[in-house]
């Protein structure tokens, strides 16, 4: 520890830039492993860091409020001498002179930088600059969103992502009129394939939401305001508001013309080391090595920014890491838990135990007969057996 | 309190939906600690919220698992 000090420490210290899950989760590792000098998080939001996932349903449901969203009160960061530097967003990168380009005030200089500013929604062309169409990525989005769910509207999701699916879920049980679009045939097929993928359409159809999958929009009928929208397969949707659930893109921009940045994200490994000495780079802005997939993949999870966050901090002391966990997430829809674990891209078969016409199931992908992956359907108890039976390949 | 509450470490990935429903049993750093005793139905509605499943409960007696 005494010589990890030595090579991080200095005036200038640590600089993270991003104030979302993983540069608060690096934040506190750093401080736990002992790291004593300076710490600075930019933050682009003017809120403290704050965890995300509930803006899609606690928050968005009004069951919870914003204060409880908020990761550390304010005291937190003072006792630990951690600087936020809030509503600042970071402008360019200076890898030569170790200078963060900010939105206010001088460059940052820093000794080791950790970049985790992580990503921002997916826009659809057509249907930018309305009024009713919008993105659900902060706290903002969500008081706006929860305001215009008040008026019990004919809400149209457009992605039956995790986001759109989670919108569409409690968008129902706050008496909205639903409408989920996906492109591909099934939610998730590209993570689960087509079959399972479906399942995720029936649990939407039964509680009410008609889901419309294999189109996409071609037009958008507007007098000022969306009305309509047209699909691909014929069909004209009303529609009072639009939500765009499709994906999202690593926020990098701010790093155009710099060596390490690439639209799909900094290349990073699984503690976050890029190309460029002392600077680190983890959750939704990095696209981590995976040694299991042997390539780069773009952020993606909650779980998964977390424990790079965790990691990244323990290589920028000069301590063990540890080794990589495997892929995870959750979502809650409907009251039932869904839990994923693994690569199920890998999967040449796949066995289900239960019901899913009960809503209570597990799916193991195998590979020539070892686990790989695995679903878990309201079976929040099978997940450490499978977790095992993944780690060590067994069934 | 017949139960014993334990923390796989490897499994959590420090969510806190146990510190938030039980803030005298539970703590959070990089992972979650066990800091306290409370009633046994409240650490197995923490157990069941660990959207990881990395609460382990154990009968304080017998060692049998309870949950998962």
């Amino acid at each position: 520890m005494v010589r990890a000090m030595a090579q991080t420490s200095g005036a200038d210290g640590i600089v993270i830039v991003g104030g979302g899950l993983a540069g608060q989760r690096c934040a506190e590792a750093l401080r736990r492993h002992g790291y004593d000098g300076a710490l600075r998080i930019v933050c682009a939001e003017p809120r403290r860091p704050y965890d995300r996932p509930p803006l899609s349903k606690e928050m968005l449901a009004g069951s919870c409020d914003e204060d409880s969203l908020a990761f550390k009160t304010a005291g937190w960061y003072e006792e630990r001498s951690i600087d936020l530097l809030l509503g600042v967003h970071a402008t360019g990168l200076d890898l030569a002179q170790r200078r963060l380009g900010v939105s206010e005030g001088r460059p940052l200089a820093y000794r080791q930088l950790v970049i985790a500013t992580g990503s921002i929604p997916r826009g659809l062309p057509l249907l930018e600059g309305y009024e009713n169409v919008s993105a659900l990525r902060s706290v903002d989005d969500c008081l706006a969103l929860r305001e215009v769910l008040a008026g019990r509207p004919r809400l149209t999701v457009l992605g039956a992502g995790f986001i759109g699916q989670e919108v569409a879920a409690t968008a129902r049980s706050l008496g909205a009129q639903v409408t989920m679009i996906e492109a591909a045939p099934a939610p998730l097929a590209s993570v689960l394939g087509r079959e399972l993928g479906s399942w995720f359409t029936r649990l939407h159809t039964a509680e009410g939401v008609e889901v419309l999958t294999d189109c996409t929009v071609t037009d958008a009928l507007s007098n000022g305001h969306v009305q309509a929208l047209r699909l691909s397969n014929g069909r004209t949707v009303d529609t009072d508001h639009v939500v765009v659930g499709i994906g999202v893109r690593p926020d990098v921009g701010w790093l155009a013309g710099s060596p390490i940045a690439s639209p799909g994200g900094i290349e990073a490994s699984p503690a976050g080391h890029t190309v460029a000495p002392g600077v680190y780079a983890i959750g939704d802005a990095a696209a981590t090595f995976d040694p299991v997939v042997g390539g780069h993949l773009p952020g993606s999870h909650w779980e998964a920014a977390s424990r790079q966050a965790g990691r990244c901090a323990c290589v920028m002391l000069g301590l063990d890491p540890g080794p990589a966990e495997l892929t995870s997430f959750w979502t809650d829809q409907y009251g039932i838990r869904i839990q994923y674990l693994g690569h199920a891209q890998l999967a040449d078969a796949v066995e289900i135990d239960g019901n899913p016409d009960v809503r209570n199931f597990s799916v193991t992908f195998t590979r020539a007969g070892r686990p790989v992956a695995g679903l878990l359907v309201d079976r929040a108890r099978e997940l450490p057996r499978l977790r095992t039976a993944i780690e060590q390949g067994e069934t | 309190m017949t139960y014993i509450v334990e923390i796989d470490e490897a499994a959590c990935a420090a969510h806190g939906d146990c510190v938030e429903l039980a803030p005298e049993v539970f703590e959070l750093d990089d992972v979650a600690h066990v800091i306290g005793d409370g009633p046994d139905d409240l650490l197995l509605a923490a157990a069941e919220a660990c959207p990881s499943s990395a609460i382990r409960i154990l009968d304080r007696e017998t060692a049998e698992a309870i949950y998962p």
